[in-house]
């Protein structure tokens, strides 16, 4: 490995240097809040120039973007924008006030297209509209959403009449042999909500539109005024298939803002369990795809390696989807010295299953030929848009929370992180395989020496006015709680960013240039959470 | 007699084809280490639809609800005079194969019409690439099957399946054997077969053959899957008594038309297992290279046609 330079391996240092020096005039207070994040508090005019400056300038990434509402008592909205500056484990945040009357700022956008959708999704949530945003119109407020009614405002009631004024237009393409296809948001199969709007001509696609946002339930409001215990349960809920990296997330943002770190094995088992689950979803997701090209035999396999690995979840931690098992300052379920044994003869056999299999599709010219050069994701791309997880490592960029940001046990451990260069289904299908590898040698080596001692570390008292931040590598890629208490240790407000909301707007990018036939084998390569959107 | 045996013929060429794709799916269970669905499933399947309330898209006009029956009555009628136990058919005065080959064709036509009627996407782009695809299919089969026309001086497919069959190791010549490729392919792609069509999808872009049928429900849909069946048993079986006829009764007589049956059923066997095998072992291919697969068909068809030419 070669040493970089010093001013790579510190861009937080660049970044605050750099802004200090080019933006002097703007700056108008910079802080810490954590070990980890920094804060920058910037006028909102002024937002778009220094944020576009810090991806382009700093190499930092936009993970997630947000608004608050603190009308009552400062009167004035807040706006946070979180960048991620790895390799090192550091974020820097920007902030801003925008005034509670008429609500509006420069839309960071046009600068960061990672922003797009946090920024429609700002002005759905609270109202507060980002000026200048090149796609204004609503993403999760669908036709028949209350004008007026913004869920995440603290003056939130739910409205007893609803209006059924459309709201939302598909923005068709013209010309000659040009068609539009609906598909959903009801499918043939028992397939999630989502509508897709394809303009094609024949069967090459021109342009693909996402609409999201069918099953919105409102989580993050529903959270405010709970009690911390009630939050983790709801947090744990927002999706099925990474309940426990959501959890674990949630439990991290809590324990930063009272100062408990977990204790060694709780910490131990934290990692084991969050690799359990991406064991899960890479296998369930080669499966799917195998699915896809119609590869029956190799996807019947997979669903059955997938089935044996959710037991496995169920016969240690007594629950298929990991709920339950993580909870703030610890963990709930010990493992001994059987059930250790136990998993480690299960993974041994799943380690030679996945790599017979892996092996045999990989060695099958048909299904190789599916995946070769389908859905394309240029790395530029995949940057500008802040793709995260495997499908922006298949790109050919490195970003992996659990080196780049590490918690539970990870910074004892010793993986790589793979990367590909070709951004198409077979990257994205290598990667999983590549990491499926990754995840059994850290749960090895977590299995050869799991720290002894308690479970459960006490957590302080939550200091009001500050925040706390939980960066998880779910394994769709970096999910991101934010979470800042009220009154008796209660949830004030509480923000997520899921990796499938980063990801989504990529799709549409992916599928350009493909036919579409094509897309299902695309989107599956991606493999995104509905739920974790309609959060 | 010989109205007997027609009935006889077509009665088990319906009455089967369920039972076919049954033993299809069931073997690709076996092979994914599936338990699976017992063979009979595909009737249990048939007989619910069966009891079901067919809706009708209130755009459609008459042609959506004439299409099941018209497609079923030109599936029947095709499958009359195919010979199944015995190569010599009572209704020769009815059709041959180029009138096999056009009832499948207008089969086909009016099932795409009616995926159009309801005016949804998924029917419109199912009938697109079905006749797409089909319109690169129908010659290779044509030219495939007149191959043997031409050794047998005839396009009755009972006296093509009596010429093939006595002629000794005439299966052996290179055209024979390049034809019989050649419509294999063919089959496996109009019944909608992995590589070309998947048949257990759920993705409604990907489909081909499953499109056209999507919009309809209950008795309607059974009728079409019914008749799509037919239609698979129709084409094996002239795989099976034109290109590979040994067994096959040369005259009506209750021994030799037991071995009929006995020789045909094992056939199909050996078709059911061939093609769950390839299903299970390769992939669907990309739309696009379904016609280079076509071309392949076409191709293997007219050098069976040339050397059958050549060498005769």
């Amino acid at each position: 490995m070669t040493l970089a330079r010093p001013e790579e391996r510190f861009p937080l240092e660049r970044a605050l240097r750099g802004i200090r020096e080019r933006f002097a005039d703007a700056v108008i207070d910079a802080d810490r809040m954590s070990l980890r994040e920094h804060l920058v508090v910037v006028p909102a005019a002024r937002l778009p120039e220094v944020a576009g400056a810090i991806p382009r300038e700093w190499g930092g990434a936009l993970i997630a973007a947000f608004a608050l509402d603190e009308r009552e008592p400062h009167g004035r909205f807040r706006l946070h924008y979180q960048f991620s500056m790895a390799p090192e484990d550091a974020v820097l945040t920007l902030i801003a006030a925008v005034p509670g009357e008429a609500p509006a700022f420069p839309s960071v956008t046009p600068a960061v297209p990672a922003a797009h959708w946090l920024e429609r999704e700002m002005r759905d949530l609270l109202g507060v509209i980002p000026e200048g945003h090149p796609d204004p119109r609503p993403l999760v407020a669908h036709d028949g959403w209350p004008e007026g009614a913004y869920p995440l405002r603290k003056d939130f009631a739910p409205p007893h009449t609803w209006s059924w004024a459309p709201r939302f237009a598909f923005s068709p393409v013209e010309g000659e042999g040009v068609f539009e296809i609906p598909v959903g948001p009801t499918h043939a199969g028992i397939i999630e909500s989502g509508h897709f709007r394809f303009s094609s001509v024949g069967e090459a696609i021109l342009k693909l539109e996402v609409r999201l946002g069918w099953k919105y339930r409102g989580l993050e409001t529903l959270v405010q005024g709970q009690p911390l215990s009630r939050g983790l349960e709801i947090a744990e809920r927002a999706c099925g298939m990474c309940a426990f990296s959501h959890a674990l997330a949630f439990s991290i943002a809590v324990e930063e803002l009272s100062g408990a770190l977990p204790p060694p094995r709780a910490r131990a088992i934290r990692s084991l369990a969050g690799e359990l689950e991406r064991l899960v979803n890479h296998v369930g997701d080669i499966a799917g795809m195998l699915t896809d090209v119609a590869y029956v035999a190799g996807a019947a396999e997979g669903l059955r390696i997938k089935e044996v690995l959710q037991q496995a979840g169920d016969v240690l931690f007594g629950q298929r989807f990991l709920r339950g098992v993580c909870v703030p300052g610890g963990v709930r379920r010990d493992l001994d010295e059987a059930q250790q044994r136990w998993l480690r003869d299960v993974l041994s056999a799943v380690r030679a299953d996945v790599e017979d299999l892996v092996r045999s599709c990989l060695a099958n010219a048909a299904v190789l030929d599916r995946l070769q050069g389908t859905g394309r994701l240029a790395r530029e791309v995949a940057a500008d848009l802040g793709v995260t997880g495997p499908a922006a490592r298949a790109s050919g960029i490195p970003r992996d929370a659990r080196r780049d940001h590490p918690y539970a046990a990870y910074r004892e451990l010793d993986f790589q992180v793979p990367v590909r260069e070709g951004g198409d289904v077979l990257a994205r299908l290598e990667v999983r395989a590549d990491e499926i590898h990754e995840s059994l040698n850290i749960i090895d080596q977590l299995l050869l020496r799991l720290p002894g001692g308690p479970l459960v570390q006490r957590l302080g008292g939550l200091t009001p006015g500050r925040w706390g931040l939980g960066l998880v590598e779910s394994p769709r890629g970096l999910l991101v709680h934010w979470l800042r208490p009220g009154p008796g240790g209660s949830v004030a407000d509480w923000r997520v960013r899921s990796p499938s909301h980063a990801n989504w707007p990529a799709v549409a990018h992916a599928v350009l240039d493909d036919i579409v036939p094509d897309f299902p084998l695309i989107n599956k390569s991606f493999n995104l959470c509905y739920a974790c959107v309609d959060r | 007699m010989t109205a007997l045996l027609v009935l006889l013929q077509t009665a088990l060429l319906v009455a089967l084809a369920p039972l076919f794709n049954g033993v299809v799916g069931a073997l690709k269970a076996r092979l994914q280490m599936r338990r699976g669905a017992p063979v009979w499933q595909r009737y249990a399947d048939l007989a619910r639809l069966m009891g079901k309330e067919s809706v009708i898209s209130e755009d459609a006009s008459w042609l959506a609800r004439a299409v099941p029956y018209l497609t079923l009555a030109a599936i029947l009628v095709a499958a009359s005079w195919t010979p199944v136990l015995l190569a010599r058919s009572g209704m020769s005065f009815a059709g041959d194969l180029v009138m096999t080959v056009a009832l499948l064709a207008a089969a086909r036509v009016l099932q795409a019409l009616a995926a159009l009627e309801a005016g949804t996407t998924f029917g419109g782009m199912g009938a697109s690439r079905h006749l797409a695809l089909s319109g690169l299919a129908e010659p290779a089969l044509m030219l495939a099957v007149f191959t043997l026309a031409i050794g047998a001086h005839s396009t009755d497919l009972s006296t093509i399946s009596r010429a093939v069959a006595t002629a000794p190791l005439g299966w052996l010549s290179p055209s024979h054997l390049l034809a019989l490729a050649a419509i294999w392919l063919v089959v496996v792609s109009e019944t909608g077969r992995v590589p070309v069509d998947n048949p257990v999808t759920h993705l409604e872009l990907t489909m081909i053959h499953e499109a056209l049928v999507l919009e309809y429900s209950g008795r309607h849909l059974a009728l079409l899957e019914w008749a799509g069946a037919v239609r698979q048993m129709v084409l094996l079986t002239l795989v099976a008594s034109l290109f590979l006829p040994w067994g096959i009764a040369l005259e009506p007589g209750s021994v030799a038309l037991w071995r009929g049956l006995a020789a045909w059923l094992g056939k199909l066997l050996a078709f059911a297992v061939v093609i769950a095998v390839s299903e299970s072992v390769t992939a669907k291919m990309r739309l696009f290279r379904v016609p280079e697969f076509l071309g392949m068909a076409f191709l293997l068809s007219l050098l069976a046609l040339a050397s059958a030419s050549l060498l005769r």
